[in-house]
């Protein structure tokens, strides 16, 4: 598996949004192992210091948690979940609404262009 | 050490193995023509056994060459071995090189020349003569080598490039020769005390002191001389295994 | 963090040009680094003296503690840029080799290796390929438990599939006992495994620092920051 990633960006932060995703999307469940740090960098051909990182960073929000000597879990908190899709969410919508910003679009024309996109898409299945 | 000389021989396997087929072959062709080029004979396998023994003596060479200008230096100097180390195992493979082929040049020289084939005079030759041959020889190898080869190795650290280094060395060679032989002459000529080697006799070398009853292949050094040749061989060793440790540069 | 390679004021100088102009460095244990720049630009010059095939002029370099020499060689793994495999060795016979001398060769890890790679034990090097040869000569290199593996341009003359795998090798090869230094002019395809990265122009380090924090600070990728420096 090789994912393309931005070099631009930290990769660290990109590992983390991939997990994120991944949890989000039910891919990883609550309690799940993810992979270790070595057999995640050689899949990705990156540094395991880096996956290091990006594993400490989910530690210290709280999204995962690590068992010594056995490895790195998903989180159980109840609400993580949620709590995710919705940051996730944010942050996506705000990257939007900046865009539309800078393309000219006031508040109530982005809202009304919003409701428009989402009955065309529904209409064409 | 010895895990290098095991490699060093199977590096030139193929090209000792040439050598001595080229020899036995013209060898052989050269007894098929032993009663029409009667003249002829000897002297071509003279030329045989000096050739060979040429050739591989230049090849010990041109192996140490390659270690200091090509690319196979990369890979033994980069092995954890000292300096030291792969000097004496240069010498030892080389020695051994050189006498295969020379075993092999020899008997079928031998061959060739002889009208039949006696081994008798084998029980004539005492067993200290052999030793005495043998470490003569041995020496000879050696020492040639140990000057070669440090004139080789200053000519690459002291002088960049491959062409300048080359000659350099053998400039740098022709003056420790004929250095080295001068100081041995004029040792010779201060201190001329012989060592009678057979039976640890010191005589003083004199050419009045005719005794009549040492015999004639006696083995006799000078003994300045010898301690020189010792001095110098070891100074040569040392130095050159200290240059390979601290000085050499691979381009 | 014990450094396992100190560099102090490098400098090498030939009769004709300075190949290196005091080049300070400083490898802990665990990292990968780069050392990134164009032909010429010195690091092969600095490659070869941490690997103590070539002195310097002036300054210090200490590895694990010690002066180059047989026992900084017995740690530190070399891959050098040029075709120093004996011709006339099989891929097993160069097995056998640094089997041979090398106290910290894995045998098994280097016959997984050449699986891995598609490479024959019965081969001759005389008749391998150019990519062949390189693949050949990672295995070696990273088969020993060293200290400090020191690679020069490992991807050079290699086709892109053989580089997924060659930089695979080198990451699943990572360990916290041990560290690397990478040298390539192909940054794009290399430079996600780099822990910190240093660039080096005219016998001169120009840039260094974590790659991370370049990426956050510069917001370009290392390929592209390496551009924009070697202009």
């Amino acid at each position: 598996m090789v994912t393309e990633f931005n070099d631009k960006t930290p990769i660290y932060l990109q590992i983390m949004d991939i997990i994120k995703m991944n949890i989000v999307t039910g891919k990883l469940k609550a309690n799940d192992k993810l992979p270790s740090v070595r057999e995640m960098a050689t899949n990705l051909n990156v540094n395991p210091n880096t996956l290091q990182r990006s594993y400490q960073e989910l530690e210290r929000l709280k999204i995962v948690y690590t068992q010594r000597g056995t490895g790195t879990f998903v989180g159980e908190e109840k609400d993580m979940v949620d709590d995710l899709k919705r940051e996730m969410a944010k942050e996506v919508i705000d990257s939007f609404i900046l865009r539309m910003k800078n393309l000219g679009f006031n508040d109530n024309e982005i809202i009304k262009s919003v409701s428009k996109e989402t009955m065309e898409v529904k209409s064409n299945g | 050490m010895f895990k290098l000389v095991k490699y060093e021989l199977r590096a030139n396997f193929l090209t000792i193995i040439g050598i001595c087929i080229t020899v036995i072959v013209a060898s052989l062709l050269l007894m098929t023509k032993k009663g029409t080029w009667t003249m002829a004979v000897p002297a071509l396998s003279a030329c045989f056994t000096i050739g060979s023994m040429i050739v591989i003596f230049i090849a010990s060479l041109k192996i140490m060459s390659q270690y200091l200008y090509g690319d196979s230096g990369y890979l033994l100097f980069t092995l954890p071995q000292s300096g030291k180390s792969i000097m004496a195992s240069r010498l030892l493979a080389a020695l051994i090189q050189i006498s295969i082929v020379g075993i092999v040049t020899i008997l079928m020289f031998y061959l060739t020349v002889t009208e039949k084939i006696d081994f008798s005079f084998f029980k004539t030759i005492k067993a200290s003569e052999i030793i005495e041959y043998i470490i003569s020889y041995i020496w000879m190898i050696i020492s040639s080598l140990t000057i070669i080869y440090f004139c080789m190795i200053i000519g690459k650290v002291a002088l960049k490039g491959k062409k300048i280094g080359k000659v350099g060395s053998f400039i740098i060679f022709i003056i420790i020769s004929l250095l080295i032989s001068w100081l041995s002459f004029k040792l010779m000529a201060v201190l001329p005390q012989t060592l009678n080697l057979s039976n640890f006799t010191i005589s003083n070398g004199s050419v009045l002191n005719l005794n009549p009853t040492t015999s004639s292949t006696a083995f006799t050094v000078n003994i300045a001389q010898t301690i020189f040749d010792i001095i110098i061989f070891i100074g040569l060793f040392m130095t050159s295994s200290y240059l390979i440790d601290k000085k050499l540069d691979l381009s | 963090m014990d450094n396992i390679l100190e560099a102090k004021e490098i400098r090498k100088s030939y009769l004709n040009k300075k190949a290196l102009r005091g080049i300070n460095l400083n490898i802990p244990l665990g990292k990968i680094v780069g050392l990134l720049g164009p032909n010429g630009s010195g690091k092969t010059t600095f490659l070869k003296i941490a690997a103590g095939i070539l002195h310097q002029s002036k300054g210090e370099i200490l590895i694990d503690g010690n002066i180059p020499g047989v026992h900084s060689k017995s740690i530190v793994s070399y891959l050098p840029d040029n075709e120093y495999l004996l011709k006339w060795m099989k891929v097993k016979d160069a097995v056998m080799y640094f089997k041979d001398f090398y106290s910290d060769f894995d045998e098994i890890k280097a016959k997984e290796l050449l699986v891995f790679m598609n490479l024959d034990e019965n081969d001759v090097v005389k008749s391998l390929s150019k990519g062949m040869k390189e693949k050949l000569k990672l295995t070696l290199v990273l088969s020993r438990k060293a200290k400090l593996y020191i690679l020069d341009e490992p991807l050079g003359g290699v086709d892109p599939t053989a580089r997924e795998k060659i930089l695979n090798a080198i990451v699943s090869n990572f360990s916290k006992d041990s560290s690397m230094i990478i040298t390539t002019h192909l940054v794009n395809d290399i430079e996600r495994i780099f822990d910190d990265v240093a660039f080096i122009s005219e016998g001169e380090i120009v840039l260094e620092g974590n790659a991370e924090e370049l990426r956050t600070s510069r917001k370009k990728s290392i390929d592209e920051l390496y551009r924009e420096v070697f202009q």
